[in-house]
């Protein structure tokens, strides 16, 4: 009868039959990366509705609540999910480094390593972007025991960035070498130190203003700098992204991506939605569907340069249309025609896996490059020693290839590309940003950026108030919304209300 | 002549019943003594007369008791004849039947013929008001759509509420599941009786299904006598007169050219002609006539019956077998329900000690049609939405036909997801076709007289088949969809077998004692699978789903499970004087869904009855006839979690992966993180019951109180986004179900023409949750209705209310012009007027208005409150029978009172939130500087996503739910052409309904749960049926 009684799961392993070999390790591996791709993460909130700066608007909502304008409260589905998101990744990652040392697993010693620094850095990237976007979280570095393990309080964003950093170190002893995997959807020692120099970036910054971390930013920037680790610029810019639609890796300039991909029997269970929700508009199926839902502030399009090559890619000079009968034709806007223009980094029609499915793509997204790595080191350099030599040298790199000087037939080899020498620190630093958001535009970074330099809010108000009193009509309200409504609170987000009213511990974050 | 020793009269013979068939087990006494037998198998008895002349008393359940005198000794046969209200006197119980006089628990019974009247499908869907304490609630009016039966309340707050049913004594927990419906199988002609078992007394010997009630269902088995052979046969139509009436083309754009004046006047009014530009009045539309969707897609249905049956047998050899045809059009276009089904039962007797028997039954049936309603992921998915939202009328000067058009030319298919109602129903495939098999059999021997041993085996198999297909002109397989052409077929395989063993050994020592003790074992395991595949871009499309292995495959399914239960039972019935009736149960229940020392859960019962009634006292009150008293208490249980729920578990679904280098790598990630200490959910119920007869039993009269608490409620539970988990099973919460029970019946005329019997009955419950998780005062729910609705809970459970209340905002009209400052042509709220959740700056007047409960001058999540009850105050039914010589006329009326609903289709259709998206008529009636009292708010002047009072409305109602007329040819006629009776007959179903439900039905829970009930949005209409037919027994 006892027998008869004891029925096993017939369609699930138990944790304890799991882990066994390095099938298991990569399947549950392949479980802890799951979230990066998800439509409340890389695949939309976090590229989308969470990233609206002084670069871009949403020109899609009908409704003036939306997270994109910052209007919209604790109950929002897109910040709840996100919540919940990073945490099952934190959650798989605990329970993966909770087995991955078992005495009775059998795989390769190198491969299992690599897989523990994997689930490691994973766990510190995923508290990072909880930590940016929230503040003070709960920390759990283990599996919850039961079901009564809930309540959980907020631990200081101080202790919470000490273990990041810990635990991406560790991980980046485990890691290995750039250049060992052919393409950047895994990370490697160089993602770890890239990564690490942004989130000492951001300790130095605001909130928390510890500026002995510029030291320690510097420190990881250059190690990814070192020429053995192989990482140069591709000499074309728009290339970087081409290669996104293409399915094509230069694992020299993008150091780590969010790997988004066409299942080999055309599905779409892996596609996000880079190019489709943002884009350039277009309704033709074959050549690449997209709302082009991110449109440009035209601030942001006015602050390039003349000659840098950059705008025109980040942002679309022209429309799809139909002339002389050939349909999805280059239209030019006119000069005015500045809101109407989208993010257009990431372009269908370089898509080359068909079918092209209409509300997703398999467009990977950028979230480390090396002209990130080297715009770090100069702003970190800046703050240690002030403008030097080195400094100017990293940005020039960048600013070298933003006016097609790095392209092997550049369009006027004459001109000159250098930032202004002897600035002082001060304007380095305002060169620095000003930088970032032309290089790095649209890469989920301007946000983040402007917050942790203390000037989110100065920002988006000036921003909004310009919007007001200059945009035509028809993108008045959707382009100022954001920036009317930007107060101190959206400086956090709110902890989602589904976490208040289950876990009792919490304490809502200020002004919501 | 004198005789030394008188001899005694030695008296031997047969009992026969009404069809000349052997009655065993007739009592046969001695009166005024205490010597008595019965009679055995064959009917016959044998008993000796200590004197004569001396008279025996013949009693049989069922029967009425006969009083013989005898003058001599010999061989005489006695014929019985039935009880009228013999139906009514026997009660299937739980392994055993008792006679109602004997009963100590709380059992309703079904008066079956009454049932059997009303033109359904099923029996489920004629249950409601017929039973007190037994509320029916079915979730739409769709044929084939889930019906929720709840007895006495619901007692688990994440878990079904669906009693146990017991089908010729094999026990169904799930009898609605996808894989074995096993409800939809059973025609109800073939029903023999229902009994629902109410009390603890009465369900704990299920132990730990018994919690939510026990229904017992027995079919129709073969009887001695003369073989009969019956026709039933009905045709008939369903219609919904029920029209929700949207806006006529002139005030349909009139609210465009509100919304958006420009673009409205552009597509309606604007014209060229001969080169010159004019524009139209508004006017114009007055004389246009558009199209009424609700009127193309809805329409009348035929349905029809068929059911033919064989009954009969002699003493030894008894046979039951029944064949029907079931077929029902839905009111909605391409929806309905068809089932073939045939049944065998056999009874044998062996030997004098040996009596075998079995059925077989087996049922076809097939459900199809676009669901109406929905839980998509944007609310304007559902079919009936469609049919209300679409447009009344094309462009000014378009050809373009709306009706054949599968997309509105005019909406944006990215911000729009309305899709032309009539070509989704004609080109979206979705039908299920299941088949039940379910095989029983018994032996059952007599060790001694007194001792009896029964074994029964049972075998049961449901098999359906999911398809769904969708062509180039449906809403999911047209070209501009991902997937083109698409597909796919899921099969679910359930089967289960049951094996119970139960001695029952029965005493009366004299006239004083009776003991009855009955012991069992029983065993029983349960699996299931389910195997689907779809595949996309399938290239020809008129192979339909043959040509799925043509397409590209696009998902597999494939799921198992199983569980296992075994147990232990034990009854005691004891009666002393036939006064004082005393039964005990206990059951042990071990069930492979818990684990370790929690495997087993133990439900004892007792209970106690006092038949006043036999009381000398009680005899001297001459209008009263009888009276019993029964107290009982028991625990009974509930098991209704996942097979597998307490084990933590590694999966890898499709959609978890990730890629390196673009190989897609297979991904998992621990679903559930278990909870090995997961146990029964523990009911314990008290009742009270008093029954009482007058006037010889012309009237009868029951009452119920009882009081069910239930602890360590089987709750899955919401976790907090920081473990990484959604939800998990835990032990915890407590819920209490109080309530009075009622019911009257008699027979109110009875002359030799005309007679009329009537039964009401009525039943109030009071659910209230005691506890919660640790330290949790209320528990809110969201429905699931698409777009971010998900996430808002419109459902409270609070400590020391209902497990499910309406909550959110009080609605409070609009705002008006003194609301505001009048700067410039500028409307500017005043400070002192709280916003609705809206920016300040954009509230206009007409907007619509909320109660600003905690004075902080905004509106938000912190001024809702609870605006609704979902639950019924009381429920109840009329029924009433007349028979005026030959005509019969059946009447049942059905009610539910003090109900709340929430009508969600208010929002969709009641806000003019979107342009080119119609709404109800009454929006005509909105807000404007001309109609400044209404309270309807102006078009988008209530886009804030909130619950409030504006969709909650009085779900009460009376309805006239079977009115059966018939005629019956008398015998006389008939006996020349051989047949015994006919009856012909007219039926009404939900003929008339009083409410002031402004929705189709106000019987309606789309996707019904506990915490989230009464809820309409796009349901189904409810349809009214009207049948003739034909009944003749040959």
């Amino acid at each position: 009868c006892k027998k008869f009684l004891e029925k096993l799961p017939t369609d699930f392993v138990s944790p304890e039959n799991y882990f066994k070999n390095e099938t298991d390790v990569m399947t549950a591996l392949a479980g802890v990366y799951d979230v990066m791709g998800k439509t409340n993460t890389y695949s939309r909130t976090m590229i989308f509705e969470n990233d609206i700066s002084d670069e871009g608007f949403n020109s899609l909502s009908s409704s003036p609540i939306d997270l994109s304008f910052n209007n919209f409260d604790a109950s929002h589905g897109g910040i709840n999910n996100m919540w919940n998101l990073l945490y099952q990744g934190i959650n798989r990652a605990n329970m993966f480094l909770q087995n991955i040392d078992n005495a009775d697993l059998v795989m390769d010693e190198a491969k299992r390593k690599a897989a523990k620094g994997d689930a490691l850095f994973l766990r510190a990237y995923y508290y990072f972007v909880l930590t940016s976007n929230w503040g003070d979280v709960p920390l759990r570095l283990k599996p919850p025991v039961d079901a009564t393990d809930v309540n959980i309080g907020r631990t200081a964003t101080a202790t919470i960035m000490e273990q990041i950093v810990k635990d991406m170190e560790a991980a980046a002893e485990l890691l290995p070498v750039s250049g060992t995997y052919a393409h950047n959807g895994r990370v490697t020692k160089s993602t770890a130190w890239g990564i690490l120099a942004r989130v000492n970036l951001k300790w130095a910054g605001e909130p928390l203003k510890n500026t002995d971390k510029f030291a320690e930013a510097k420190k990881w920037a250059e190690k990814v700098m070192d020429p053995a680790n192989g990482h140069v610029l591709n000499p074309d810019y728009k290339q970087i992204f081409i290669n996104h639609s293409a399915d094509k890796y230069d694992i020299k300039e993008c150091i780590w991506e969010v790997e988004f991909s066409k299942l080999s029997t055309g599905g779409q269970e892996e596609e996000g939605s880079i190019g489709v929700i943002t884009g350039i508009p277009n309704s033709n199926k074959e050549f690449g569907y997209s709302y082009g839902a991110l449109h440009v502030q035209a601030s942001y399009y006015n602050s390039f340069e003349a000659g840098d090559l950059r705008r025109d890619w980040t942002i679309n000079p022209f429309y799809y249309g139909t002339v002389g009968g050939v349909a999805n034709s280059k239209v030019n806007y006119s000069a005015s025609q500045i809101y109407n223009r989208c993010n257009a980094k990431w372009r269908r029609e370089y898509e080359t896996a068909t079918p092209k499915n209409v509300n997703t793509s398999p467009i990977n997204f950028p979230l480390l490059r090396y002209a990130d790595v080297l715009l770090m080191y100069a702003e970190a350099e800046n703050e240690v020693n002030g403008p030097t030599t080195e400094a100017y040298n990293a940005i020039n790199a960048v600013r070298k290839r933003a006016f097609g000087l790095t392209l092997t037939t550049p369009p006027d080899p004459a001109v000159v590309y250098e930032l202004t020498p002897g600035l002082d620190a001060s304007d380095f630093r305002a060169a620095v940003r000003m930088e970032r958001t032309h290089e790095l535009g649209f890469e989920a970074l301007r946000k983040f950026d402007l917050i942790r330099w203390g000037i989110y809010l100065s920002t988006m108000n000036v921003l909004g108030a310009q919007v007001n009193a200059t945009a035509p009509a028809e993108w008045k309200l959707r382009a100022s919304l954001a920036g009317v409504n930007a107060a101190e609170r959206h400086l956090l987000l709110p902890i989602p209300s589904a976490e208040m009213s289950l876990n009792k511990a919490l304490i809502q974050n200020p002004e919501w | 002549q004198a005789q030394a020793q008188p001899q005694q009269a030695k008296i031997t013979g047969k009992v026969l019943g009404e069809d000349g068939e052997p009655l065993p087990g007739v009592s046969v006494m001695i009166k005024d003594s205490k010597t008595g037998t019965v009679t055995d198998d064959q009917g016959d008895y044998s008993i000796s007369l200590p004197k004569l002349p001396g008279i025996l008393v013949f009693t049989s359940a069922g029967y009425l008791s006969r009083d013989v005198n005898f003058t001599r000794a010999g061989n005489f046969t006695v014929n019985m004849s039935r009880d009228p209200q013999s139906l009514k006197d026997v009660v299937v119980v739980g392994y055993g039947q008792v006679r109602r006089k004997d009963l100590t628990g709380s059992v309703g019974s079904i008066n079956i013929a009454d049932l059997q009247k009303a033109p359904v499908k099923s029996f489920d869907e004629a249950l409601a008001g017929r039973i007190a304490g037994v509320q029916v609630v079915s979730s739409e009016g769709k044929p084939g759509s889930s019906i929720n039966v709840v007895i006495r309340g619901g007692n688990s707050v994440t878990q079904t509420n669906s009693p146990l049913y017991v089908i010729d004594g094999f026990p169904w927990e799930d009898p609605g599941s996808e894989s074995a419906n096993i409800i939809n199988a059973i025609d109800p002609a073939d029903i023999e009786s229902i009994d629902i078992l109410k009390d603890a007394s009465a369900t704990a010997i299920y132990g730990a299904r018994g919690a939510n009630g026990v229904v017992v269902i027995t079919t129709k088995r073969g009887k001695a006598g003369k073989t009969k052979i019956s026709y039933n046969t009905y045709y008939g139509w369903q219609e919904s007169n029920k029209r929700l009436d949207v806006l006529s083309p002139y005030e349909f754009v009139k609210l465009q050219k509100e919304i958006n004046p420009d673009l409205a006047t552009t597509m309606y009014l604007a014209y060229t002609e001969n080169g010159v530009k004019d524009t139209l009045p508004l006017d114009y539309y007055k004389n246009i006539k558009g199209i009424d969707w609700e009127e193309q897609i809805m329409r009348r249905a035929p349905m029809q019956s068929h059911h033919l049956s064989i009954n009969g047998g002699n003493a030894k050899t008894k046979l039951a077998a029944s064949g029907s045809y079931l077929g029902q059009d839905g009111i909605v276009l391409n929806s309905g329900f068809k089932r073939l089904q045939g049944r065998l039962a056999i009874d044998h007797e062996v030997n004098d000690k040996l009596k075998v028997g079995f059925n077989i039954a087996y049922s076809n049936s097939k459900t199809w049609g676009t669901p109406t309603s929905s839980s998509g992921y944007n609310n304007e998915l559902n079919l009936l939405f469609s049919v209300w939202a679409y447009r009344p009328i094309a462009l000014l000067n378009s050809n373009v036909d709306l009706l054949e058009s599968p997309t509105d030319p005019e909406i944006e298919p990215s911000q729009e997801h309305r899709y032309n109602p009539i070509v989704t129903t004609q080109n979206e495939l979705r039908q299920n076709f299941s088949e039940n098999l379910v095989l029983n059999g018994y032996a059952e021997y007599a060790i001694t007289r007194n001792l009896k041993f029964k074994t029964t085996g049972g075998y049961t198999r449901g098999i359906t088949r999911g398809e769904v297909f969708n062509n180039s002109q449906s809403r999911g397989g047209n070209p501009s969809t991902n997937n083109k052409v698409n597909g796919g077929m899921t099969f679910y395989n359930n089967s289960s077998w049951l094996n119970e063993n139960t001695l029952t050994w029965n005493r009366r020592f004299n006239a004083d004692h009776n003991l009855t003790l009955l012991g069992g074992f029983t065993m029983q395991e349960t699996r299931s699978s389910a195997f689907g595949a779809y595949a996309k871009l399938l290239p020809s499309e008129g192979l339909g789903l043959s040509g799925l292995d043509e397409g590209t495959p696009l998902s597999i399914t494939s799921t198992s499970s199983v569980m296992s239960m075994a147990s232990f039972l034990a009854r005691a019935n004891y009666t002393l004087f036939s006064k004082y009736l005393f039964t005990a149960s206990f059951r042990a229940d071990g069930s492979s869904r818990f684990i370790g020392s929690n495997t087993w859960g133990y439900f004892p019962s007792a209970a106690f009855a006092w038949r006043l009634g036999s009381e000398k006292w009680m005899k001297d009150i001459r209008f009263l006839s009888d009276a019993k008293l029964r107290a009982s208490w028991g625990v009974t249980g509930n098991n209704a979690v996942g097979n597998f729920a307490a084990y933590a578990g590694y999966i890898t679904p499709l959609d978890a992966g990730y890629s390196w280098g673009n190989q897609l790598n297979n991904g998992s990630y621990p679903s559930s993180m278990g909870n090995p200490n997961l146990k029964w959910e523990p009911t314990t119920q008290y009742d009270l019951g008093l029954d009482l007869e007058f006037f010889a039993g012309r009237l009868r009269f029951t009452t119920d109180v009882y009081r069910k608490t239930t602890p360590d409620l089987l709750l899955n539970a919401s976790l907090p986004g920081n473990t990484g988990f959604s939800r998990q099973f835990k032990n915890m919460g407590k819920v209490r179900n109080e309530g009075l029970e009622f019911d009257l019946s008699g027979d109110i005329v009875k002359n030799k023409d005309f007679r009329w019997t009537s039964g009401v009955n009525i039943s109030f419950n009071r659910n209230k949750v005691l506890a919660l998780a640790e330290g949790e005062y209320s528990l809110l729910t969201s429905q699931y209705w698409g777009d971010d609705w998900v996430l808002i809970p419109g459902y409270i459970a609070r400590l020391n209310s209902p497990v499910a209340q309406f909550y959110g905002q009080v609605w409070d009209g609009v705002y008006n012009y003194d609301d505001f400052d009048k700067i410039g042509d500028n409307y500017i709220l005043k400070s002192t007027v709280p916003n609705n959740g809206q920016d300040r700056a954009s509230i206009k007047p007409g907007h619509i208005k909320y109660k600003d409960l905690n004075g902080d001058n905004q509106i938000d999540n912190n001024d809702r409150t609870v605006i609704g009850n979902p639950l019924p105050i009381h429920t109840g039914g009329w029924s009433n029978n007349f028979a005026y010589k030959n005509f019969d006329l059946n009447v049942l009326f059905q009610w539910s009172y003090g109900n709340d609903i929430y009508n969600a289709n208010t929002w969709a259709l009641g806000t003019g939130y979107k342009f080119n998206t119609n709404q109800y008529a009454y929006y005509a009636d909105r807000w404007s500087p001309e109609n400044q009292d209404s309270k309807i708010p102006v078009a988008k002047g209530s886009l804030s996503k909130y619950y409030s009072t504006r969709m909650v409305e009085d779900g009460s109602f009376l309805r006239l739910k079977t009115v059966s007329l018939g005629y019956n040819f008398s015998p006389a006629i008939l006996k020349k052409a051989k047949i015994s009776a006919i009856r012909v007959y007219a039926t009404a179903q939900n003929l008339i309904t009083w409410t002031n439900y402004s929705g189709y039905d106000p019987e309606v829970s789309v996707r019904n749960s506990a915490l989230t009930p009464g809820f309409d949005y796009s349901a189904y209409p409810r349809a009214k049926t009207m049948v003739f037919g034909l009944n003749a027994t040959f």
